[in-house]
């Protein structure tokens, strides 16, 4: 009888403590304030996937590239606040009319970010949050909208910023190439 | 003949009589044992400060007064001060200004000072007993602050003498005097004039305000002094008008309001570049979120180190136009010690990418309904503000930073209620 109570007991024990253990599992659309440390904000419903691939548009005479892939579980560090998010990254080529490369964040070691945050559900959309070209010039917000199987619609509402020389050395490239425009349509390829 | 002399008597006697006029009007200075400030300055000036240091030296007057001339306090200067601070008047004796006394104040005592200067006296001689027909103002030249914590500032004034009174237009000169005033701030610290320790019972006498002791101001006074500044605001007009075009654009700001050149930057970029000898600077927005981001804030830290170790940090302000109208201003509200955080680019690309998230998420319904948000699904002004607060919460400079919205020509102060909401307090 006793070895039976210890066996209950241990059970519980195990059971209690695996599932403490098991990391916290949030859905996308949760607030950046009620995200706790190290929590991890999941896919649920598998929303991010439609969007991967690899899309094209020109605008102002210049070919935009995307290249969108998911990342399950990146890690997002902001100082004081870290944690795990099924994310899209979305990286890019824009070259000119000749063919020569504006900007390449794919096929360098670009320090420029372009991830998706939250999704938009009802408007079929997906918010990104854009660190900006060079010394963060034109930091701003991207939504891509799905219209269909092979086109996205794409607005790019950058932000100002105040930069500094001691930040930003004189002749930095603080050009921004991406399309600043609502309704740009991207066609899969 | 008879008629052409009698002609010729009046004519001249007309002419003397509007000379005496004239001459009456500019250059004649008051009966200096008058009780009535009446000010001839060329300037503006600091006209309560100015009756109350008459008050004080008419009551103390034997043991403040060193020479046996008379303070003409008709001319006296504040020097671009109106917080009852600073003037300097000229001790005239004969017609001939002798001396410039000049009368501090650091809390509730004010102190006297003789200047001893020739260059200052010559260009209070010139004002007033000058023959010059028109004068040029010249902005006010502030020193940057040196390493011993003086600042200097040199008004100067340009005047025309003509070769002849009557015929001003047919030929003559210009001059132009200077007067020079050094300021230690750390004298304030601990004044060691030679003559004082009054009881100041002005406006600031009674109160805790000390402008010369750094001591912070009136936020609301502070801010309606900047906006009101008729070259600030034609600035900021300026800048408001842009914030519709595709440039970002900026201004930065002297103490007396003196504007920078235009600073025209790229598209959604500017950069304000030194700000050596500026208070506060001013930017606009043209796209985004209307509000100042964490790299604004930054920048007030700069501007607030800019002031100088022994300057006044709390003077420091930055500002932000965008469309439909919006404008906030915050102001430092600490000391140069406060504003010495530093935030490396990889904190700031985190307390950027923060701040936009929150603001998407104070956007989206799902999480907060319609309180953060316009019904065109814009951030609200207390969207807006709250993403502010916890920014700057976020950087550490809680109550370092003053945040104001000026809306309808009306500032209010923005802060925070027991719950960590934002609310607003119109200055009266």
């Amino acid at each position: 009888m006793r070895t039976f109570f210890l066996k209950i007991t241990s059970l519980v024990i195990y059971v209690v403590c695996i599932s403490s253990c098991q990391a916290q599992n949030l859905p996308l659309s949760t607030a950046l304030s009620n995200i706790p440390k190290n929590a991890h904000v999941k896919d649920l419903n598998n929303e991010l996937t439609p969007y991967i691939g690899t899309y094209k548009a020109t605008f102002n005479g210049n070919e935009v590239t995307l290249f969108i892939s998911k990342e399950d579980d990146k890690h997002m560090y902001y100082g004081n606040q870290e944690f795990y998010r099924d994310a899209l990254v979305m990286k890019y080529v824009v070259k000119n009319s000749t063919g020569t490369i504006l900007q390449d964040t794919k096929n360098s070691n670009s320090s420029i970010n372009l991830v998706s945050t939250k999704i938009k559900s009802d408007e079929n959309s997906v918010i990104f949050i854009y660190s900006g070209t060079n010394c963060g010039v034109g930091w701003g917000d991207i939504y891509l909208k799905k219209l269909n199987s092979t086109q996205i619609s794409w607005e790019y509402i950058p932000d100002s910023t105040i930069i500094d020389s001691s930040k930003c050395p004189p002749g930095s490239d603080t050009t921004i190439y991406l399309p600043e425009t609502k309704d740009l349509i991207f066609t899969k390829q | 003949m008879r008629k052409l002399i009698s002609w010729l008597a009046f004519t001249m006697a007309f002419c003397l009589i509007l000379l005496s006029c004239v001459h009456d009007e500019i250059y004649t200075p008051s009966d200096p044992a008058s009780k009535e400030y009446h000010s001839k300055s060329l300037w503006k000036e600091d006209a309560t400060f100015i009756k109350n240091v008459m008050k004080i030296y008419s009551e103390h007057e034997s043991a403040i007064r060193k020479t046996d001339g008379n303070p003409v306090w008709d001319y006296a200067m504040s020097m671009g001060k109106y917080d009852e601070t600073f003037m300097a008047v000229p001790i005239v004796k004969n017609d001939k200004v002798i001396n410039t006394l000049v009368c501090g104040r650091f809390g509730k005592k004010v102190y006297f000072r003789y200047e001893n200067s020739e260059m200052n006296n010559d260009f209070f001689q010139d004002i007033m007993f000058g023959t010059y027909s028109r004068y040029n103002t010249e902005p006010k030249e502030n020193s940057s602050v040196n390493h011993k914590g003086i600042i200097c500032t040199t008004q100067s004034v340009s005047m025309w003498y003509p070769n002849s009174e009557t015929n001003p237009d047919a030929g003559g000169h210009w001059e132009t005097n200077y007067y020079n005033n050094c300021y230690s701030f750390q004298d304030y610290a601990n004044p060691g004039w030679e003559n004082g320790g009054y009881d100041y019972g002005g406006s600031n006498g009674g109160g805790s305000a000390a402008p010369n002791n750094q001591e912070s101001e009136d936020p609301c006074q502070k801010t309606k002094s900047i906006v009101t500044n008729p070259q600030v605001k034609a600035s900021i007009d300026d800048l408001k008008t842009k914030s519709t075009g595709t440039l970002e654009n900026a201004y930065k700001f002297k103490a007396d309001g003196t504007p920078s050149n235009l600073i025209v930057g790229n598209a959604h970029t500017v950069n304000f570049g030194d700000k050596t000898g500026y208070q506060g600077g001013y930017h606009n927005h043209t796209t985004g979120i209307p509000m100042l981001a964490p790299a604004d804030i930054e920048q007030l830290l700069q501007f607030a180190l800019a002031q100088g170790n022994y300057g006044n940090s709390s003077a420091a302000y930055v500002g932000m136009v965008a469309p439909n109208d919006v404008h906030y201003i915050i102001q430092f509200n600490g000391n140069y010690d406060d504003a010495l955080v530093t935030f490396s680019q990889e904190e700031m690309n985190n307390l950027s990418m923060i701040y936009r998230e929150e603001a998407s998420d104070f956007k989206e319904k799902l999480l907060y309904g319609s309180t953060y948000i316009n019904t065109n699904g814009s951030l609200n002004k207390l969207g807006l503000e709250k993403l502010f607060y916890n920014t700057l919460n976020r950087m550490g400079l809680q109550n370092k930073v003053i945040l104001q919205r000026i809306e309808n020509n009306s500032i209010q102060n923005i802060s925070l209620d027991s719950n960590n909401t934002p609310i607003s307090n119109p200055c009266s």
